[in-house]
This record gives structure tokens, C-alpha cells and sequence, in this order.
């Protein structure tokens, strides 16, 4: 699963989610991409099970991009604990996704297998989102 | 190189953001104009006009702009995209004079399926935008490779393109464009899964 090898701070605020997708929001690597339409906390066993769901679906061929990092620790305290004694410990990693970022890519699978594949990858992730295509390969605006 | 006539007109400045949506929603994309003879105009223009215009003849196509009868020869230097509509927000026209280089960016588009993808190959692009300087007259509308030929691990740089005469490529000779890559073997997951999950040290 992914997490960061070394962070600076163990135990950082929970921040905010306003605005969208300023980068990474266009489909750079590969052919077919899922994008996000929410903003939201992508757990790193999340993004892992969306991977295995893409990949088994693909089987061999294709190549499958991650395009979002769990880059941030979430903390919680134990069950059944008294509010205070400071902060609790780092349970999970997530990765903060906004509106229109691009959170996995594909290429290599015709077009029918790769949306069957991010549509089993989008039952994972607890955003809304949609199949996005290369520009090129027309893909624009109003994909589903 | 094409010349294609867009009518335009002179937008209010002052005009509010929900006002420009109100516009966007109406069909209408706001922009701004500017070169050494006229300064910078904000305007507003079809959003149909152009996406037909700038789906046939690529970013490239020099643009006669029609502002309240006056008439500018213009380029698009950059559109704006919604983040999450992939829709166009904002498009930026640069003045161009006729007889002076510009430079602009060309995307580069690929014919043919590459060998490698017939043996189970993958491609994967690069950055597929390449810089160029010519005079707007040898201005090319697209750069086309021919990756048939490509086997699996083989690449494309700038350097494989042929640029017509009077233009010259200012990108890195070696920026890759594209790429074939050997297909991904399957990984047994759940072995993966299995491994105890190993916290980021403080640092």
C-alpha cells in the first residue's frame, strides 16, 4: 500500500478542500483516465483496492497510472477514550483530491475495457467521478 | 496556414463573475486581444465560432478578428479550460504582424499503430507540445510522426521531427513525445496486501 516513506510532521491539521483542480487535471500519461467530481479524502487502502480492481479487470496488458499520492496522516484516538491527553495517533494516509483532478490513468486497453475498468475502480473511491479521455482522442467537456 | 474571419466585440471590464457565467451560458466566451498596435482589449466572442474554427484548423489558424468593424490579425495564445468540464473559460488572441517571427507551440499528432502495440506494447506519451519560431505565412497546422515502425522500447524525441522550411524548432532535442513500453506483468496482489503496512518515520 502506499505510504510516504518520511513526513515532516506526524500529525498535521485536517486542512480545508475549497476550489478545484488547479493541476493534474487533464489526462497526461495515458489514454483514459477517471476523473474526480467531489472533493475528499482518498485513503491509501482505497486507491489500493481501485488499483486491484483495474488491474484484474485489464489482466495482462494496459498499463495503469496512480496519479494521487496518500501523502497526509489522519489520527484518532482510541475507542472509548476521554476527550484530551493530546492528539491521537496516526491511523491512515489519504490523499487530498479536489474537484477535476485526474485520479487514475490507462492506456494500452481498447476503449470498452478501459471503462469497464475505472467504472469498477470508481465503485472503490468514496468520490463521485467520471471517465475522461485523452484530448486528442477527443475526449472533452461532456464524457460521461 | 489558414485565415479565418471571427467576429468580435468590446467586453465591459467592470462586469461581474457571475455576469461572464451568465455570458458563458449564452454561448459566449470572454477573452482579451492584445499586441503592440492596439494594447490589450477584453472581448468577447462565439464560443461556437471558435471551437469550429479551432477544430479545423488546430491552435495554429490565424485568426482575422473583426472588433466593431475594426479588423485585427490575430493567434490564439492560450485557452483556458474549466478544471472540471474540460469546457472553454478564457482564450487569450496575441496580434500578429505578418512580416515578424512568432512563437508558438504545435501539438504533435501520431499516425499509425506502432508494431510494439501489435507485440502487447503500451504507448505512453510525452509532452506532445513542441515550441517553434517561423513567420505566420510557414506556420504548419500540425506536425505528424509516423510511429508504425515503433517497437516496444523504443521512443520519439523532437529531434525524430522534420520541420518545414522556415521553421524552427526551439523545443529540447530531446523531449520525448512518445514512447512504447513493455506491458505491465501481473503482480499478485494479494501477496502485496498481505504486508504489514509500515508508517512514514517524522523527519
Amino acid at each position: 500500500m502506499l505510504v510516504p516513506k518520511r513526513v515532516k510532521w506526524r500529525r498535521p491539521h485536517r486542512g480545508t478542500m475549497k476550489g478545484k483542480a488547479q493541476r493534474g487535471n487533464t489526462v497526461s500519461y495515458g489514454e483514459f483516465g477517471l476523473q474526480a467530481l467531489e472533493a475528499g479524502w482518498i485513503t491509501n487502502r482505497q486507491i489500493e483496492a481501485a488499483r486491484i480492481a483495474m488491474t484484474r479487470y485489464i489482466k495482462r496488458g494496459g498499463k495503469v497510472w496512480i496519479k494521487i499520492f496518500p501523502d497526509k496522516p489522519v489520527t484518532a484516538k482510541p475507542a472509548e477514550t476521554r476527550m484530551g491527553a493530546g492528539k491521537g495517533s496516526p491511523e491512515f494516509w489519504v490523499a487530498v483530491v479536489k474537484p477535476g483532478r485526474v485520479m487514475f490513468e490507462i492506456a494500452g486497453v481498447p476503449e470498452e475495457i478501459a471503462r469497464e475498468a475505472l467504472r469498477l475502480a470508481m465503485h472503490k473511491l468514496p468520490v463521485k467521478c467520471k471517465f475522461v479521455k485523452r484530448e486528442e482522442m477527443g475526449g472533452d467537456a461532456n464524457e460521461s | 496556414m489558414k485565415t479565418i474571419t471571427l467576429e468580435a466585440a468590446i467586453r465591459d471590464i467592470s462586469l461581474s463573475k457571475g455576469r461572464l457565467n451568465q455570458m458563458r451560458n449564452e454561448g459566449n466566451l470572454p477573452g482579451v486581444v492584445y499586441g503592440a498596435g492596439i494594447g490589450s482589449l477584453p472581448i468577447i466572442v462565439s464560443k461556437k465560432e471558435l471551437t469550429n474554427i479551432l477544430g479545423s484548423y488546430g491552435l495554429s489558424a490565424i485568426i482575422n478578428l473583426r472588433i466593431n468593424g475594426r479588423s485585427v490579425q490575430a493567434m490564439v495564445k492560450e485557452i483556458q479550460r474549466h478544471p472540471l468540464t474540460g469546457g472553454y473559460w478564457h482564450v487569450d488572441f496575441s496580434e500578429i504582424s505578418m512580416d515578424k517571427k512568432i512563437r508558438t507551440e504545435l501539438l504533435v499528432h501520431f499516425s499509425g499503430e506502432p508494431v510494439g502495440v501489435k507485440d502487447g506494447g503500451v504507448i505512453q506519451y510525452g509532452d506532445t507540445t513542441v515550441e517553434i519560431e517561423c513567420l505566420p505565412k510557414d506556420l504548419p497546422e500540425r506536425f505528424t510522426l509516423d510511429i508504425s515502425n515503433m517497437k516496444i522500447g523504443d521512443k520519439l524525441t523532437v529531434a525524430d521531427l522534420t520541420p518545414p522550411e522556415g521553421v524552427k524548432i526551439l523545443s529540447e532535442p530531446e523531449q520525448v513525445l512518445i514512447t512504447v513500453i513493455p506491458p505491465a506483468l501481473e503482480k499478485e496482489d494479494e501477496e502485496e496486501q498481505d504486508k504489514p503496512e509500515s508508517g512514514a518515520a517524522e523527519g
